[in-house]
């Protein structure tokens, strides 16, 4: 199976994880889709087998509404067995509609409340270089998300200590309600940081123009925006905010799985 | 106070590499010492009290011990959501010494005070919450629990109580009995100490008994309970919302006692203490001074159960 077949795969299954529960944020999920897969197939170091060894790359996805995409990808890479998948969102299940640090094998923070994840990376990432680890530290926030005041707050925070193991991807799907068109990455290079924009449905494009800037040694935070569509590839989704949340009927479900064919 | 906060950090530093303090400004100059001795376990992340709480909880999970301190309102109430979330939630160990709690800052209004900290804190599941009157209280009760795994809150009083205890007597969960007595118990945390010692001279013979409780949450139930069980009457006087804060523990640790007894709980009512000047005259205000804690101890007196 090529590549691009096994994360359309991984979105049928985020599709079907979301339909079943009757719960979860679809779109959301399917533009980060192609940026986890790289990132946990080519970036970061992390065993799934042992995900607490202390010498590991951190991951947090901040928009942790997106959980969903999470899992797909934790499961594929062998963090926990796919039968947990289906139990998404039901009782008992160690998959919620945002991840629990404590139960998700892989899980580095418990997100949900947006502007999180990067002040709890800039933590890990002073622990790491004080105890002289060459690791990173990896957050994916969204672009919605940088409306929070702790976000910026942690930005000039890892500007003022040089925190050049912290890696921030804003997955820029452009679906906040209110959301207008910042220059992210020329405001964050303004603030000391490094920055680049890359196309985040590309999976070649990202092994070449993220993978590398994130794996080389730095001497300032890094930025990456990342230019996706919310719902990727789903034309429905992209544009319509009534599908934030919404989760498909019977019908749409048959219109969606073959969208996704 | 502040100066203990800063030499039991020093002292502390030098014995466990794995304790980090950060500081959102504030307290950077009290903490220089430490800083200078452990630069690379020391922060001054500005004024960012959310992402200082955030990052905290990031240095936990590498295996630090994080000490975050601030003004109350600053770091309590500001960062609620974060402790909520990036600790409790989280199950990440982590401490916050906060100075300014109650009406420390008197004159500076209300965005400078703080009277809920403690009810906040209490709420989140698997706090430790203490109410700080002595350096040595914190001195004892920070090493004890500092690396319990658990989240725990000191609220530093900007005066002492003055009251020598005994290292044995300072412990998590133990409250103390500084005076005994028969008639009536008098419960307090923090500096009130001073006042609720007074009344109980004022009153005289072995009338009163004082109850000293640093250790908000866990709470020493039982010794109120044997408290009230002989006295059976209780005043309750906290620097502090009667909502939710010292008053409440009482009451619960007296639920179904199977007794009658009475209870006055003075504390800072359901409102703002929009007026400014010494922090003797808010006392006053709050109706939590020497004068109206007298009254109400003489009324309680007089009372049967």
């Amino acid at each position: 199976m090529d590549e691009a077949e096994v994360v359309k795969q991984m979105r049928r299954t985020v599709l079907q994880m979301v339909y079943t529960a009757r719960e979860g944020h679809l779109p959301s999920s399917f533009s980060i889709m192609d940026l986890l897969y790289v990132l946990y197939r080519d970036c970061l170091h992390i065993d799934p087998h042992h995900p607490k060894a202390p010498d590991r790359d951190r991951f947090i996805l901040s928009k942790g509404h997106a959980s969903a995409a999470l899992y797909a990808v934790l499961s594929h890479f062998g963090f926990f067995d796919a039968t947990h998948l289906s139990t998404y969102c039901q009782p008992g299940s160690l998959l919620g509609g945002h991840p629990d640090c404590q139960k998700v094998p892989g899980v580095e923070a418990s997100t949900g409340s947006l502007g999180h994840g990067i002040a709890i990376g800039c933590g890990l990432a002073i622990g790491l270089r004080q105890q002289g680890s060459p690791r990173q530290v990896v957050v994916l926030v969204g672009d919605g998300e940088m409306d929070e005041g702790s976000f910026w707050e942690s930005v000039m925070m890892a500007k003022n200590l040089a925190l050049s193991n912290l890696v921030v991807i804003a997955d820029c799907n452009g679906s906040q309600h209110y959301s207008h068109s910042f220059d992210y990455e020329g405001i964050l290079r303004s603030m000391g940081w490094q920055a680049h924009t890359v196309d985040g449905h590309h999976l070649s494009e990202l092994r070449r123009d993220l993978v590398p800037r994130v794996r080389a040694s730095r001497t300032a935070p890094l930025f990456v925006r990342a230019n996706t569509q919310k719902g990727y590839p789903i034309r429905r989704f992209t544009g319509d905010h009534g599908w934030h949340r919404r989760t498909p009927t019977e019908e749409e479900m048959a219109d969606l799985m073959a969208e996704l064919s | 106070m502040r100066a203990q906060f800063a030499a039991t950090m020093t002292s502390l530093g030098s014995e466990d590499p794995s304790l980090f303090v950060l500081v959102g400004d504030i307290g950077a100059f009290g903490l220089r010492h430490f800083a200078a001795a452990y630069p690379g376990r020391f922060l001054n992340v500005g004024i960012r009290e959310q992402a200082m709480a955030s990052a905290a909880a990031g240095l936990a999970a590498t295996g630090f011990f994080p000490v975050i301190h601030s003004i109350t309102g600053f770091v309590v109430e500001r960062c609620f959501e974060q402790i909520k979330n990036d600790f409790c939630y989280s199950g990440l160990p982590g401490n916050i010494v906060s100075v300014g709690g109650g009406i420390d800052y008197a004159a500076m209004g209300c965005t400078h005070h703080s009277y809920s900290d403690l009810a906040l804190l209490k709420s989140l599941p698997g706090t430790q919450v203490f109410c700080i009157g002595s350096p040595h209280e914190f001195d004892r009760l920070f090493r004890a629990s500092y690396r319990s795994g658990s989240m725990n809150y000191f609220r530093l009083a900007d005066r002492a109580h003055g009251i020598a205890f005994r290292d044995e007597e300072l412990a998590v969960g133990r409250s103390i009995s500084v005076r005994t007595g028969h008639e009536l118990t008098l419960l307090t945390a923090g500096e009130l100490l001073t006042s609720c010692l007074e009344v109980a001279s004022e009153i005289g013979g072995d009338r009163c008994e004082v109850i000293y409780s640093p250790s908000i949450k866990p709470f020493d139930a039982a010794r109120v309970r044997a408290s009230v069980t002989k006295t059976r009457r209780l005043l309750v006087a906290e620097e502090h919302s009667v909502l939710g804060g010292l008053g409440d523990e009482a009451r619960r640790a007296l639920d179904n006692s199977g007794f009658a007894y009475a209870l006055t709980s003075l504390g800072i009512q359901d409102q703002f203490l929009r007026d400014y000047g010494p922090r003797k005259h808010l006392l006053e205000v709050a109706g939590i001074g020497p004068a109206r804690l007298l009254q109400e101890a003489r009324t309680l007196l007089e009372r049967s159960p």
